[in-house]
């Protein structure tokens, strides 16, 4: 294992089942390594099982096959107490702020509850840190006696990023954690990220659709479809590093205000279609595949040192 | 201007006698043409486009103003009279269209009804009808869209389901609510798309509210900037994209990711 690796996912696989007994292959063979500090960005359609492996790395649902290693400890089959450390360690943002508080519950006892969950302080201690980590978002400490529904969607989700790092966590999952949110707030929310990351080197890991969104955001790009990882991308400038049919598909769909006459090219629509065993997943889509593609199933290959990418033509 | 589809002269609009949510506000769209409405939450976009089709939310009220539509002025329109235009000629696509299905009927069902109660024509007919209108939506397999519940489909089918349904009437005027905002970015240039060819088949006027102004520049032909219930800046999309004169507009354009080398 490498030196600052925290996080390392080892051929994860997760089946669902159905209440007829069907099982649908939703995660298959995900390798994934995280470094401290590093910020990768996890990209695909709705449905493509983004959310799904935020959960497994989350430990919220149980992985099906493959290993998982925190630290250089396998992490896979936790319970108990060593499950609980575990949470502390790895935060979830989710997408909606205001499904995420109750609405009876006053800021502040929002705030303080991982605190004393996990034991690490007494009430009154837990209180005054909540007002600290307030201000470190941007809010004033006054909020603490606020009820959900009195704040914006924007400070919400400032709320819930201050207790996420009020724990001090190694990985912080961000699960489409501003798509609720206006692009000017979103603008905010992204920066405060940013500013937290280097001031406290948490990694994170954060999933979105939007490709713009994660190539100002992150260090590496996954490309997710129908559960598999496609391509690996280096950040920044991937519009002209991307290879795979699938990654061009979704720059082409990105609307841009500098450019209106970017011509929007839609591939077919998602056939979310599970029992796929043969060949490339993303065949029946692809304008470029050929008889091969149904055939020959692509896998992960290393093309330069921006660049990895599980297609036939390369 | 008799040409004008929809006119709107000094709109006012309050909740609960607190101060204006929107206010003093001058429109017009013409036939065939595509307005893009864009703005921060809160800004009113979602309050103007309600008060069109008369479906403010409990507590909104229109506190002076004139909506002309087609020439005949929406504002005396008695409830009987609504029933004959609204979805008939002016619809509108809500956010969230998952929500606006009926979870526990198939969709077919519900679009059957929902044909039926418009215009008076057999089970039979408009049943074939909201397939045809599926299959322009790009769905290849209508009848089992028809009959599936609302759970068994994904977001973006959802949507386009729901688009499907305002457009079965071929109304006059559209109006679409962050109709995208909820979507993936392939299934959202997909509807756009479909919108797009919609405007240019049937000649329908479309009032697209979004908070992408992306989006926004790809389609509409004007481009209207709200801010606080009132217009910060309105006119051609050229303009306001590429020659913006409030620092508003300027800000919220650069809050905007854009792809590098793009």
């Amino acid at each position: 294992m490498m030196g600052n690796t925290i996080l390392e996912l080892q051929g994860i696989n997760k089946y669902f089942r159905d209440n007829t007994g069907n099982s649908f292959h939703v995660i298959k063979d995900v390798n994934l390594s995280l470094r401290q500090g590093e910020c990768i960005a996890i990209v695909g359609e709705s449905g493509c099982g983004k959310s799904t492996l935020a959960k497994l790395i989350s430990q919220l649902i149980p992985v099906t096959k493959g290993s998982m290693f925190y630290n250089g400890k396998d992490v896979t089959n936790l319970h108990g107490a060593q499950l609980k450390e575990y949470y502390k360690n790895v935060q979830m943002i989710f997408q909606n702020p205001l499904s995420t508080f109750s609405p009876r519950m006053k800021i502040g006892s929002y705030m303080v509850e991982p605190y004393l969950n996990f034991k690490l302080m007494n009430k009154k201690e837990a209180l005054n840190y909540a007002k600290e980590l307030l201000e470190t978002v941007g809010l004033s400490k006054d909020f603490i006696d606020r009820y959900p529904n009195e704040l914006s969607g924007g400070q919400l989700q400032r709320v819930v990023i201050a207790r996420t790092i009020g724990l001090k966590p190694d990985v912080i999952i961000c699960d489409e954690c501003t798509s609720a949110l206006d692009v000017s707030i979103q603008k905010q929310i992204i920066h405060l990220l940013l500013e937290l990351q280097s001031n406290t080197k948490f990694c994170n890991i954060f999933i979105t659709h939007d490709l713009a969104l994660a190539e100002s955001i992150s260090d590496k790009i996954y490309v997710m479809y129908l559960g598999e990882i496609v391509e690996i991308l280096r950040s920044k400038n991937i519009s002209r590093d991307a290879k795979h049919p699938y990654t061009k598909a979704l720059l082409n769909a990105v609307f841009s205000a500098k450019n209106t006459n970017k011509n929007i090219e839609v591939i077919k629509p998602q056939i979310q279609d599970y029992t796929i065993k043969k060949g490339c997943l993303f065949a029946l889509r692809c304008p470029n595949a050929s008889e091969n593609c149904y055939r020959e199933k692509p896998c992960l290959k290393y093309l330069n040192l921006r660049c990895s990418v599980a297609c036939n033509l390369y | 201007m008799t040409n004008q589809l929809l006119e709107i002269k000094s709109l006012t609009v309050k909740y609960n006698g607190e101060r204006n949510i929107i206010e003093n506000i001058n429109m017009s769209i013409g036939h065939k043409e595509i307005i893009g409405i864009v703005g921060e939450s809160g800004s009113g976009k979602t309050t103007l486009i309600r008060s069109i089709i008369n479906l403010l939310s409990s507590g909104g009220k229109i506190v002076s103003g004139e909506i002309i539509f087609n020439g005949e002025d929406l504002r005396k329109y008695r409830k009987n009279k609504w029933k004959t235009i609204r979805g008939n000629e002016i619809c509108m696509i809500f956010q969230d269209a998952g929500s606006f299905l009926n979870p526990i009927q198939k969709i077919g069902v519900q679009f059957v009804e929902s044909i039926q109660s418009h215009i008076d024509i057999s089970k039979q007919e408009a049943i074939k009808k909201a397939e045809e209108t599926l299959i322009k939506m790009n769905f290849n397999d209508s009848s089992r869209i028809m009959d599936s519940y609302p759970f068994q489909l994904s977001g973006g089918m959802k949507q386009r389901v729901g688009i499907a349904m305002a457009l079965a009437m071929e109304p006059k005027l559209i109006l679409a609510d962050e109709s995208t905002s909820a979507l993936d970015v392939i299934t959202q240039a997909q509807v756009i798309n479909e919108l797009i060819e919609l405007r240019n088949s049937f000649d329908t006027s479309i009032i697209i509210v979004t908070h992408n102004i992306g989006c926004a520049a790809y389609m509409a032909d004007r481009i209207m900037v709200m801010n606080h219930g009132k217009i910060v800046e309105f006119g051609l999309k050229e303009d306001v994209i590429t020659n913006p004169q409030e620092d508003y507009t300027k800000n919220l354009l650069n809050s905007i990711p854009e792809l590098e080398g793009c």
